[in-house]
């Protein structure tokens, strides 16, 4: 492997990540774009979105990478990373509904589609590959949205929607490995790199939240890794945790219903502890379900959606090498 | 620990049942031309894969909500 794309997907994106969150809190803070963090005690305000520094990153190593190997593949994905975020900043500043939203992010399928850059065999564990040629585009267009707002929806907590994505992207760098994709290799590393540098200000006490525009703009990167690296069963075992958070979410509120508008609250917060609400309406949320057997910190819920996030990776590693 | 142990065994279902759905729609489901030709022609294999797909994708869906809200559920009854 040559170093300038390895640099291009690891260094790069973690430096310019970080010194683009730092400028961009700055500037945030100084500009009055903070939100309150319901999850402390008292008003804590933090800056948001940090969407901007994350889609900088992205960029800037996707161009690195397509400089040196270039591709309809990495063409494709920046142009969907780009679209995802176009629809998140909008979300971040102007509150879409809850359907306006994802039928905009089925938009970021169009460049995958456009470009001819996914493979309608569709590849599955231990029986081989089945060709889907009329029904692969259509999941495609169904899979661009539904990955971004299960990654949305994952950013429950400080740090969570970040590491969520660090652990989940490792199986796919692994299946791209194994495939020799090297193409599909770095441009996991850089999603890697980006959230890892995200990581360092969201984490616990976050000291900016990435906004809509950083989560949809990370999910679509990741699904368009696996639509074009033709990593979908990997890609969709190791969002196990995220899926079952956001169906179960979507299910229990029958609809795609914005989460202001949603009136019962999945859990409480007393004392600084997280508690899971008692309410039969309340929405069910993968929180919920691991806070039903008592109250944690914020900090522990965090832990353990890490723990059950290497738990579906390593399910995912296991489906890689079944392919 | 402990409580994570339910939402883990959630997880090793939808992935040990997504591995046999996937079995049927490739093995069983391709050969059903060769089985049922005639019964086959006026819907199309195409089409029938799809629609089998589609239902057995559905029915992995369901059982997996249906397992998350019991589980929910009887949590919440247990602690009224």
């Amino acid at each position: 492997m040559d170093l300038g794309p390895l640099l291009g997907s690891t260094l790069l994106p973690f430096i310019l990540t970080t010194l683009l969150t730092e400028l961009l809190i700055r500037f945030l803070r100084s500009k009055g774009f903070v939100v309150r963090d319901y999850h402390k005690q008292g008003m804590k305000m933090v800056p948001r979105p940090g969407g901007p520094s994350i889609f900088a990153g992205s960029m800037a190593s996707m161009a690195v990478l397509y400089y040196f190997m270039p591709s309809e593949g990495l063409l494709a994905m920046a142009l969907s990373v780009a679209i995802a975020f176009a629809v998140g900043m909008l979300d971040d500043f102007f509150t879409l509904g809850g359907i306006e939203k994802p039928l905009l992010l089925t938009l970021s399928a169009v460049p995958i589609l456009a470009l001819g850059a996914y493979d309608y065999h569709l590849r599955f564990p231990l029986f081989g590959a089945a060709r889907l040629s009329i029904v692969y585009p259509i999941l495609v267009v169904l899979s661009m949205p539904v990955v971004s707002n299960t990654v949305n929806m994952i950013d429950v907590m400080n740090g969570v929607m970040s590491s969520f994505m660090i652990i989940a992207t490792i199986p796919l760098a692994f299946f791209f490995l194994l495939q020799g994709n090297e193409e599909m290799l770095l441009a996991s590393l850089s999603l890697i790199s980006v959230c890892l540098a995200f990581y360092l200000y969201h984490r616990y006490p976050s000291k900016i939240f990435p906004g809509d525009s950083g989560t949809l703009a990370l999910g679509a990167m990741y699904g368009a890794l696996a639509i074009v690296g033709r990593a979908e069963f990997v890609g969709m075992v190791a969002l196990f945790p995220a899926i079952i958070n956001s169906f179960s979410y979507l299910a229990s509120v029958k609809g795609f219903i914005e989460h202001r508008k949603v009136k019962e609250r999945p859990i409480e917060v007393e004392g600084g502890m997280l508690k899971a609400s008692r309410s039969m309406k309340a929405p069910i949320t993968l929180v919920r379900m691991l806070l039903l057997d008592g109250p944690l910190s914020e900090r522990d819920v965090a832990k353990n959606i890490a723990i059950l996030a290497s738990f579906s990776s390593a399910l995912a590693i296991l489906t890689g090498v079944m392919i | 620990m402990r409580r994570l142990i339910p939402i883990l065994l959630i997880f090793a279902y939808m992935w040990a049942t997504i591995i046999p759905i996937s079995f049927f729609l490739l093995k069983v489901v391709a050969n059903m031309p060769e089985v049922f030709p005639k019964a086959l022609e006026p819907v199309g294999t195409a089409t029938l894969k799809v629609a089998i797909g589609a239902i057995l994708f559905v029915v992995w869906v369901l059982t997996s909500k249906a397992i998350v809200e019991g589980y929910v559920k009887r949590k919440l009854k247990a602690q009224a």
